[in-house]
Formats: C-alpha cells, structure tokens, sequence
C-alpha cells in the first residue's frame, strides 16, 4: 500500500474552511499520532458533518403533501364550517328544529304551468286541476269554497255573465262564487310588459250584486300558462289588481295560516317548507344529525373492523378462517333491503321512544358497513406481519403487545384514517338515503333526506327549489369534502408517492 | 474560482496522458449555468439549525419553488419538437471508444434538497472491452447508467447543462424520401441479383409484355431478415431528443436490470417478448424471422428455445429469466450492453453460469459490456477497465490490473481488504468505518474524508483533482494530489 | 382446476347457508302482530283470506302462539323456559322453510298474488336492460378515462377529473334524479316524466315501442352511468399507476418500446386483469334492480316491486327478494373468483 505521506502545508488554491480542525504539518515521526488525532477528528467530523444535513420528519413530510394540494385545504375548511353550521348555527337563527312560523301569511300565489303536451281543453278540468293543486296551501275554509265552486261548476255554463274575454295577449276565465243566481263579475286584464303579473281589472256587470265574499280568478294565458288569483272584499270589488308569483293577499275572514311555503325573505333565509318551518334551521338540524350519526356509526365500525380484522390478521389459522367466513355472510347480505326490514322492525317495537330511534339506527348502519372495515384490516396486517420489520421484532424479544401496539398499529393506522373518512362520506349518503325512503329519523325532526323527499310533491319540486335543493347541496358537497379529504390523505401518506 | 475551465482535461483510458489534473469538480458546476440555483441550494444548509435537525417549513417551501423552476426550465426544453440535428450530433474524441462520458451530472430535485446523485463523471469506453463500475449503494453507478440511456426518472431527475454523453451509434442510411437503403445482392461480376416478382400467392406478376417483372433481390442474413445500409454517427445523449433516443435504446445500447424477477411482463410469453424488440428495431422482420432470431438468440445463452418460447415468465426461474433478459438485450446485435448488477439477486452458483454467459456472448457479438456491480470478485473477473465511484465521483480508474494490484485511493483499498478471503484467519471482518454522506448538501471537501484512514490536513481542503499515476491509472485523493514528479509526458 | 371451481361452489353453497339463516331471523323478528296489523285492511278489502295468511304463517314458521311478549318470538321475556320453546320454533321453521325454498318455491307474494318467483322473473328483465346498458356505458367511459389520467398524474386533467369523478360519487341518487327530472322533463319537457312507455302508443310497431322504451329511459340511464363512472375511473386510475410503476415497464422502455406502447399494450393488459375479474363480480348485481331510482323514474322493475311490497308489508315478496339477491350476490362472487384464476396466467391453483 502506498503510504505516500508526504505533506505539503502550502496549498495553492484558496480554500473554504468548513469545518476547524487544525491539522498541523507532519512528518513521519508524528504520522501514527496524526493518524490517531485524525481518526478523533473524523469522528467529530462525521457527527458535525452528519448533523449539517438536515432532512424532513416524516410526519411533516405527511403534512407538508397534505397541504400541497389546494383541494384538501378547500375541503377541510369546508368541513370546519360544516361543523360549525350545523352544532353552533342553529344558536345563532331564531327558528327552532319543528318550530312553525306562524306569522299571518297567506298562501301565495301559485303559478302553474302546464307543459306543452297536457293541453288544456276542458274549462271544468282546468278547474279541477288547479283546485286539488291549490288544496294543500289553503285553508280549509278557502277549501271548502273552492270545493263548494267546483260543485257549481256548471256555473259558467250556465250563467251568461260570466264569459270569455279576450283582451290583448290574454284569454280570461273568471269564476265566481258566493253570489247568487242574478249577479256575476266579469274580469278584463292583461300582462304587464315586463312580464312580472297579470293586471286584472274586475268589474261588476250593471245590476249585480258586490261581492261579499272572496272569489277565485282563474286565468289561463295563451301560452298555456295558467295564473289564479283569491280576491276579497278588502280588495274592493273594484279596482286593479296586479297579481303576481309573490303576491300575498290577506284573507279577512280566513283563520290564521301559517307561513308555509314561503318565499326567502328576510325572516327565513331559504323560505320555509310545507309546515311552515325554517329551512335553514332545520338544515342545520339536519347536519347535526347527519355528522352524528356518521361518526357515530363509523366509530363503532371501525373498532369492530380492528377487533376482529386484527385477531384475524393476526393469529391466523382457525381465528382468521370464523372470521373471514363470517364477514363473507355479512357482505353477501344486500344492505338496501336489510336496512328497510330493519326499519319495519323497528317500527313494531313502539317501546322504543322516538328519541333513542336514532341510535337505533346508528347501530342499523354500522352493522351493514362493518364487514369492510374488517376485510381490510385483516388485509392490511396479513401483508404487514409478513414484512422484515415484524420478524425483526419478534426476534429482538418483544412482548406481543408491544409488538402490536408499537409496531403494527402505526403502520394499519394510515390505511385505517384513509378507510374512515372515506366511509364517512358513504354514511352520511346511507343516512340520507334512509330518510329520503322515510325509514331513518321520523318528522317533525329534520335530516337532509327527509328534506328532499317533499320532492315528491311535483309542486314543490318545482315552484319551490329551495326547499330540497339545498339539502341535497349540502350532502354532494359533505361526501365530497370526505372523498377529498380521504384521497389527499392517502397521497400524504404514501411513501412512494412520486412528489 | 470563477476562472477554471468548464470541461476538465478528458482522459480516455487507452491514451497516455500525463497531465495532472487540478479541476476542482464542484467548482465546474458552480459555474455552469445553473450556478446560481445549486448556490440557493447551499444556503438551507448553513442557515439556522433547527433544533430538531429537521427543515423548516419556509425551507421546505423554498427548496419546492426552486425545484419546481429548475425542472420546469429543463422539461420544456426537453419537450420540444424538430430539434435540428446539429444540436446534439458530434464527434467522438478517440474514435476507438464507443461512449465518453464527459462532466456528467445528473441531479434529483426532491422535496428535502437536490441530490446530486452524479456529479462530474467522466470516462470512456473502449470499443470491445467490459468496463467495470463499482461502488457502494448509492454512490451513482446506477444513475450514470441511466443516465446513457436516458431512463432518469423525470421530472426530479434531470442531466443537466453541460454534460456530454457522446456515444458512436450506427444508424440506418436513408434516402431522399427518408427510408431505409437495402442491401442488393450481387453475384460474382458485381452486379445486382434479380429474381421475378411474386405476389401473395407465390406465383410470379407479369407486366404490361406479358413478362414476370423483375425485382432487385436483398440481401438477407441467416436469420431471412433483410439488410440495410448503415453508417455511423456520434449522438451527445445529453441532449438527444426522446424520439430519437427510442431508436437507440434496445437496438444499440441494451440493459440488463438487476432484478430478473420482476423485469419481465407476467401475461406475455416469453417468445413474444423477445420477438417485439426485433420487430420493434430490425426494419423488414417478419413474424416468422423474428421468431427465428429469437430461437438464435434463446440458443446463445443456453436455453432450448422449443420449450421456453411458449412459455409464461412465472414459469422460469430466476436464473433462466436472467438468461431471457440478456438474450433479449443481444437480440439486435448492440454494441453496448449495459449490466446493472445483474447477478446480485442470484445464488452464487448461477451467478457464476451468468458471467460465464456475459463473457462468451461479449466475445461473441463484439461489444462493450458496461458491468455495474459492487462486488470486487465479480469485478475481478470479467473486467478489463475499472472505474471507481463514491458519492457521486470518480474516486479511482484503471485497467482492472493496476486497480487490483495496485490501488492507490483508501477507498479502493479498503474496498478489497472488506472482502474476506476463504482460508485466511482473522480477528475481526475489515469493515470501512462510517458511511456515505447524505447526498443533499454534500461538503465541499473529499467525499471519503470522514471516513478514511489516512486522512491528512490537506483532505479539509477542496475536493482534490486527478493524479495521473500511469497514463491508464488516475486517482483522486490528497494523498497523491502534489505528486508533481509523477506526471509523465503530456498528451 | 376442477378441483377448484368445486371447492368454491362448496363455499358458497355455505355462504348461502349462513345469509339465508340470516334473513329468516330478520324475518322472524318481526313481531307477529306486524303481520296481523298489515294484514288487516286487506282482510277487510278483501284482498287476503285469513287462511292465506295462516298459510304464510306456517310457511314460515310463524304459526306459535306464545304467552308471553307476543310482539316478538324471540325475545325473552320474563323466563328461561320459553328460551328453548323459541329455539326450536325458529329451527324448526327454518326448516320447512329452507325445504320449500330449494324446491323452488319462494312463497305466494300477497300484493300480486302470484308465486314470488313469478313476480320477481317478469319484473327483472327491466331493471336488467337498464342496468346492463348502463354497465356498457360506464366502462365505455371510465376506463379509458381512467387510463388517461395515469399518465398525467398531477396534471391539470387528473385534478380536474378527480374532482368531477368524486362529485359523481357524492351524489345522492334521489337528489340527482329528482334534479334531471325537474330540468329535463317538468321545466325543458323534453323527457317524460315516469314511466317506460307512453300511454298512447302503437303497440303493434315495435321499432316504435323500442324507440319509445329508449326515450323514456335516457334519463334513469344517464343517471345511473354518471353516479357509477366515479368508481370505475378511480379503479382503473389506481391500477394503472400501480402497474406503470413496475419493473417490467421499464424495461419496455428500456428495450425502446414507444410511451404509447408501453402503456397501452404493456400496461394496459396487466390492468385488464383485476377489472375484468370486477366485471364477473358485477354481472349477477345487474338483475337486483335499483330500489330508489325505479321509485323516483317510475320505472316497473323488481326494484320498485320490492319498495312497495316492504310498504305493504307483502312478507312472502320480501324474504324471497332478499334471497334473490344474496343468491346474486354469492353468484357474483364465485364468477369473480373464478375469473381471476382464468385471466391471471400467474395465478396457480394447487395450493
């Protein structure tokens, strides 16, 4: 070996002194010390040198591709103002969950459209139509009118003063009801230019009577729309009146209504629904039971998933083998109908109050969702157990607990979060599935899905949008901000992420 | 420090050069355009220490942006169309090489900093010779090669400006209309063979006379795959267009990977694996010449090709699928073979039938082997040249004599005195002490220094330059460096 | 090979075994009186005899009378000797019940009043038609899709996808529906509304029929596809990424093989493996019908055959649908097993 050691002090190009050491010029003799004070300095140096090095923590590293991606923070935010919304928000509005609104409002004016294909012919069968239509927003009184009107239906058949008018872009029909025989109404009018009503001027037909009780207007346009108004004697008999979609016309003589189906205002800032409650409160209401019953039922899916994913993973044999055959029934069994029957059951034992009803489906739902939970795990800590790391610890002697609580764990863990907030997002649409079919929480309580079931109704899937639109926003975007959140977990996590 | 050359005085190892070489590799970078970025680099390093050892997350943010700017300035320009040839043809220095590698270095931009994974690698090789290459893990043996083959995984790995890979590649001669000029063959005056034009069917077309029409005749190797004319020319890798670098792989320079359990496709037969890459590279090969192709080339490496061409890769073992792969990278005849540790997942025993398989066939078809290993005694038997790597660098290189008997860098040295030999008794197994730097913000001073044994005052200094110590043999090491005497002539 | 396919039939005939055990205690926990409520207005109607339901009753089982709670025939409920009476009331009704099944007999469904099976036989080539158009579209659609967006990881087009992709799986189909419906058919009117055919239609052209069938369900089909592409796109993402990453890519590439290559014969085959075992485990799924959709779009499939027959309360019709699906369901997973092993060259079977 060449010990070719001959130093020079002088070194001809400038240097940059990283690191002190103070090597000094040596000659042979001194060559066995240097090499040893070298070897101290080599050690002060590796540990110097390695310490200059910095690298980033694997936990930051987590964090730091968490937030890289924008969507993530714009979910996660999301989710914060969820909570928020739904457990502090309901504070902050003056309606309550089931709390009707019971401000002297009168049923709006509706406006009914026909589509293009149902021709309306028949003067009678107009009547019918729009009357049953009218029904559920009525009083029983004005009800009972309409419905003593349909029985004179003949009326207009019959009685030559009430006609057909045809005035500008308009045919007019006009109804009455509650005068006798000899009177009668007739009614001019026409739309407004801006297209916001219809201007109806109601006249008396010389000799008749007034009016002394409220009459319906029924008004089909030439473009088949057909617009109705209630006018009464506060009105006047005569007079212009603008009807229009927001009209509020008070009814004397009617008992008090309460504000169903209103527009939003300033009172309800989606309007409320059918009985009369706010929907935004009962939005809130309904995160509340959603978000609970999500993390609820995910909670006790999971552990259920760990326990018996775990003792399978990891004993194996005749453990694994109950499990697995057990979790395979599970899985087989269609999880829609088995909810519905579970919900006819429940419906049976009417000793359960209705409040601890919610639990009771809590557990419904984690009992559908656990056997997944339990595959995975089990999938998880098979593959892990397999691994070096495991056998390691194993042969440096560690106790079984441990070996699992120490070693294994950590590495399920990143799976396990990932499957939860993934699997929180499909709760919270099970849930509403639930209550949209009516099986989950019972009216007057509020969820999301109940809420978008009055859908059913075509006149409120229609006229009144905000009263099942936003429920089902609120449920795309909650799944949604779990599905992100879920996803750029599991990129944070991944360590063979490619960034 | 601004004033020394960007491209150190290049060596070929079959030339006497005597030169000493005094260029401080990482001062070259430092002044090659991306100086400025390495210098941001630098900063995190000397910045305040974190208690934890950990970066901060301002550090963090400011190592992406400067990464995301780098790489997105190198993928653009990668990423163009039409790029005139003149930009990345040129000439090779010693035409007997068929690669020199020159100045080469390929940097990683992650997360925690850039790892310079090669940092000014220079050296060539022979045509006809196996090149060896070890080092330990991680020290950029594996990326140099990549690198040739232009594999580096982008976007984070990037060559960067001013290296030069240039590498001899015989390409097809083409013609005005841009396609292939066939081979004719000619009989014994010299002049073209014509034979009657056959359709489909095998019977002869007649022209407008009512005569069989003639056509030249190919010439077609034994295999009954036509010929062409080639011609030669010199590529700079480094800046070769993708397009233009797909040709090349496979066909002249091929790879063999380390793990030969996974290397190949599980749903396709082996027979169809091999074939592709003749259909893919071979112009005028049929179904039916491939095939024949594939059975010459299964033949040469031992395998009987009636069984193992219809066979799946699950099927073979770790040895035969090693043998597959290598009779897949010889199938066009390249002139260079580049193995990347291709028998450290194999027994000793077959590791031993492989290399005796690597040295018949090299002899066989006249190529380079590029043999990437970190095992001496593989080294020692196969290789003629030798090229020592640590962290990124040439630390020593030489014929595969000088580096065995006589090493000079203590890497080298204690490289083979940790290989224990059968009958001698010791104590306690030789183990270098300490370990590899980490790559991101590596010292400015010699790599090794930590770690050596016969560390002196000089090693703080500046990474130490070549010493010539014969005109194949340099080393890189303080120890050596102000050897002035050694110098021989001058080339 | 054959040794296999019988393990796994063996399997599964125990897997049905242990759901159909299931189910019949779902059953027997309803509580008799259920039976007697529901059944009441139709006995008053007219439509059901007592003695078909006492008929049901000892089809099932369910013809014990207790003294105790008579809610429910399982609960114990003030002593441990009726514990027993009940086990073996639930065995042995089980039994008879079971008996009946493999004979082929699911029971007389109250609402139709026609075998179980007749009823659940007419009604599924409907929801089938919907469900198997609807299949074809997806993977139409998600798997090229999904392919596409693995090679550009990170780009602009695999985030904006994802979004789109996560969107479609965080949509409650009831909402959906309801909204194309308000959009298309009640505002726009180019759909209709419910339904599969229009009511004044020839019925003798059957071009015309077909036509009609298909616009009436262009809605349902669209919402159906767009809920279930999220999935697949994701699926075949997730495995493309997984394969590209592997060894034998690159030495594709290594051996020259264009990107297009590489990843569309490479790759792709590779990929093909888990989807199509997917597909296997799909296909019994298509004839179980899609309970809230039929409701919201009208359309007469064994879904909504089986809400209305829970509504009512038509016990025979519900034990013998949720057989029906879990015989799918184990169906499905059989197929999927045993596709696995036919595509998967590696796959051995002598373990």
């Amino acid at each position: 070996m060449d010990e070719n050691l001959k130093q020079d002090s002088q070194l001809d190009k400038t240097v940059e002194n990283n690191i002190d050491s103070g090597a000094e010029v040596e000659t042979s003799q001194n060559l066995k010390q240097e090499t040893v004070s070298d070897n101290n300095e080599t050690k002060k140096e590796t540990a110097v040198a390695q310490n200059n090095v910095k690298v980033i923590s694997p936990g930051r590293m987590v964090l730091k591709r968490f937030f890289r991606s924008k969507l993530s923070i714009v979910s996660l935010s999301f989710l914060v103002f969820l909570f928020m919304f739904s457990f502090l928000g309901p504070f902050l509005t003056s309606w309550g969950e089931s709390e009707a609104d019971e401000s002297p409002g009168a049923p709006v004016v509706v406006q009914i459209r026909h589509t293009s294909r149902t021709r309306v012919e028949d003067a009678n069968s107009v009547e019918m139509l729009l009357i049953q239509m009218l029904a559920p927003h009525l009083s029983d009184a004005t009800i009972a009118n309409a419905q003593r009107a349909l029985v004179d239906s003949e009326f207009l058949a019959n009685n030559p003063n009430a006609r057909l008018n045809n005035n500008d872009n308009m045919v007019m029909l006009a109804r009455l009801y509650g005068t006798n025989s000899e009177g009668g109404m007739s009614a001019t009018g026409r739309v407004s230019p801006a297209g916001g009503g219809i201007f109806m001027h109601a006249n008396p037909i010389p000799g008749g009577p007034s009016i002394t009780t409220p009459f319906t207007v029924v008004v089909r346009g030439r473009d088949h729309h057909i617009y109705l108004g209630v006018i009464d004697e506060d009105d006047g008999p005569y007079g212009t009146f603008i009807i229009t979609e927001r009209e509020q016309i008070r009814h004397s003589n009617n008992p008090r209504e309460r504000n169903i189906n209103a527009r939003p205002n300033a009172n309800q800032l989606l309007g409320t629904d059918r009985s009369g409650y706010d929907i935004l409160t009962r939005l809130m209401y309904g995160g509340r039971i959603s978000l609970t019953l999500g993390f609820v039922s995910v909670a006790i899916s999971l552990t259920l998933g760990l326990l018996f994913g775990g003792l399978a993973g990891y004993f194996g044999k005749w453990v694994d083998n109950l499990v697995m055959r057990v979790v395979d029934i599970l899985s087989c069994l269609p999880s829609l109908p088995v909810l519905l029957i579970f919900s006819a059951i429940l419906d049976g034992m009417p000793q359960i109050p209705v409040h601890l009803r919610i639990y009771v489906v809590m557990g419904m739902l984690a009992f559908i969702s656990w056997h997944g939970t339990t595959r995975v795990v089990r999938g998880q800590i098979l593959s892990l157990r397999e691994q070096e790391f495991m056998v390691a610890t194993e042969a440096l002697g560690l106790p079984v607990s441990r070996r699992i609580l120490k070693h294994l764990i950590p590495n399920v863990m990143p799976l396990i979060i990932v499957g939860a907030v993934t699997s929180l997002g499909s709760m919270i649409l099970t849930e509403a599935t639930l209550s949209f079919l009516g099986l989950g929480v019972r009216p007057p309580a509020a969820a999301w899905g109940l809420m978008i079931a009055s859908v059913r109704d075509p006149q409120i899937m229609i006229q009144y949008p905000n009263q099942w639109i936003p429920a089902g926003v609120l449920i795309v975007m909650a799944v949604l901000a779990f599905g992100f959140l879920g996803d750029s977990l599991r990129d944070a996590f991944d360590p063979k992420a490619k960034r | 420090m601004s004033d020394i050359d960007k491209k150190p005085q290049e060596d070929s190892m079959a030339n006497e050069i005597s030169q000493r070489e005094v260029v401080n590799q990482g001062k070259a970078v430092q002044n090659a355009s991306t100086s400025t970025d390495v210098k941001s680099e630098a900063k995190p390093n000397k910045a305040k220490k974190d208690k934890s050892g950990y970066i901060s997350g301002k550090e963090s943010r400011s190592i992406s942006k400067e990464n995301n700017r780098i790489t997105r300035m190198y993928e653009k320009r990668k990423n163009r169309k039409n790029v005139p040839e003149s930009e990345y043809v040129t000439q090779m220095k010693d035409s007997g090489n068929i690669v020199e590698f020159e100045n080469l270095h390929t940097y990683f931009f992650t997360d925690a900093g850039v790892v310079k994974a090669v940092n000014g690698v220079s050296f060539s090789i022979p045509q006809g010779s196996t090149v060896g290459v070890v080092g330990e893990s991680g020290c950029g043996k594996s990326v140099t090669s990549l690198s040739l083959m232009q594999l580096v995984q982008r976007p984070q790995g990037q060559i960067m400006e001013g290296s030069e890979i240039r590498f001899k590649s015989t390409i097809y001669k083409e013609d005005e209309k841009g396609s292939q000029i066939p081979i004719w063959e000619t009989d014994a005056a010299g002049n073209v063979r014509q034979s009657q034009k056959l359709d489909k069917k095998g019977n002869p077309i007649l022209g407008a006379d009512g005569n069989p029409i003639m056509e030249n005749v190919q010439k077609r190797d034994h295999n009954d795959i036509p010929m062409y004319e080639t011609e030669e020319r010199v590529y700079n890798i480094a800046k070769m267009p993708i397009n233009k670098m797909r040709k090349v792989r496979g066909r002249e320079i091929s790879m063999i990977f380390q793990e030969p359990m996974t290397s190949l496709n599980p749903v396709f037969r082996i027979g169809h694996q091999i074939d592709e890459v003749i259909l893919l590279h071979m112009p005028g090969a049929t179904k039916k010449s491939a095939k024949n192709r594939t059975y010459e080339m299964l033949r040469l490496v031992g395998i009987i090709p009636e069984i193992v061409y219809s066979k799946y890769p699950h099927e073979l073992s770790g040895g035969m699928r090693q043998r597959v792969i290598i009779a897949m990278s010889l199938a066009c005849d390249p002139k260079l073979i580049i193995a990347d540790e291709p028998t450290t997942a194999l027994d000793v025993t077959i590791q031993a039938q492989i290399l005796e398989l690597l040295r018949n066939v090299k002899d066989k078809i006249s190529g380079s082997i590029m043999l990437i290993t970190h095992d001496l005694g593989v080294i020692a038997e196969m290789a003629d040249f030798v090229v020592v790597m640590y962290a990124g660098k040439i630390i020593e290189i030489g014929t595969a004599k000088e580096i065995f008997d006589n090493p000079h860098h203590p890497y080298t040295i204690g490289l083979q005195k940790s290989k224990p030999v059968v009958n001698k008794r010791v104590d306690r197994l030789y183990s270098i002490p300490g370990s590899v730097p980490n790559p991101i913000g590596m010292p400015d001073h010699c790599h090794f220094a930590g770690r050596c044994d016969k560390k002196i005052g000089a090693c703080q200094g500046p990474y130490p330059g070549y010493t010539q110590i014969s005109p194949t043999h340099k080393v890189a090491c303080h120890l050596y460096l102000n050897n002035k005497d050694n110098s021989g002539n001058n080339d | 090979m054959i040794k296999y396919i019988i393990k796994r039939l063996l399997l599964s005939l125990l897997l049905l075994f242990g759901v159909s055990i299931i189910i019949y205690l779902l059953i027997r926990l309803m509580p008799t009186d259920f039976i007697d409520v529901m059944m009441a207005p139709r006995i008053a109607g007219g439509t059901v005899t007592q003695a078909q339901i006492d008929a049901m009753r000892r089809f099932y089982g369910l013809n014990i009378e207790h003294p105790m709670d008579r809610a429910h025939n399982l609960v114990v409920v003030g002593g441990w000797e009726n514990f027993f009476a009940n086990i073996r009331s639930f065995i042995n009704g089980y039994w008879s019940w079971l008996f009946a099944v493999l004979g082929g007999d699911l029971g007389m469904s109250f609402m139709w009043q026609q075998p179980v099976s007749t009823v659940i036989g007419d009604a599924m080539w409907i929801s089938f038609s919907l469900a198997v158009v609807a299949l074809v579209l997806q993977f139409v659609i998600a798997i090229p899709l999904g392919i596409y967006v693995s090679t550009r990881q990170y780009s602009v087009a695999d985030n904006t996808v994802t979004v789109l992709v996560l969107m479609g799986m965080s949509l409650p189909s009831f909402f959906f529906g309801n909204l194309l419906i308000m959009l298309f058919s009640r505002n726009l009117g180019w759909f209709p509304l419910s339904g599969i055919e229009s009511g004044h239609l020839d019925l003798d052209n059957a071009f015309r029929v077909f036509l009609d069938r298909a616009w009436h369900l262009v809605l349902p089909i669209f919402t159906v596809t767009l809920l279930s592409i999220g999935g697949l796109t994701r699926f075949t993402r997730i495995t493309m990424l997984e394969v590209l990453s592997a060894d034998y890519i690159r030495t594709a590439r290594a051996k020259g093989c264009s990107e297009r290559t590489a990843i569309y014969k490479h790759a792709f085959r590779n990929t093909l493996i888990p989807i199509v075992t997917m597909i296997a485990g799909i296909l019994p799924g298509l004839f179980g019908g899609m309970i809230i959709l039929e409701e919201i779009f009208g359309i007469p499939g064994i879904g909504q055959r089986a809400l209305h027959a829970l509504r009512s309360g038509d016990i025979p019709f519900i034990m013998g649908f949720n057989m029906f699906l879990a015989i799918l369901s184990v169906i499905g997973t059989l197929l999927s097993d045993l596709a696995y092993v036919i595509v998967d060259p590696r796959v051995k079977l002598d373990r």
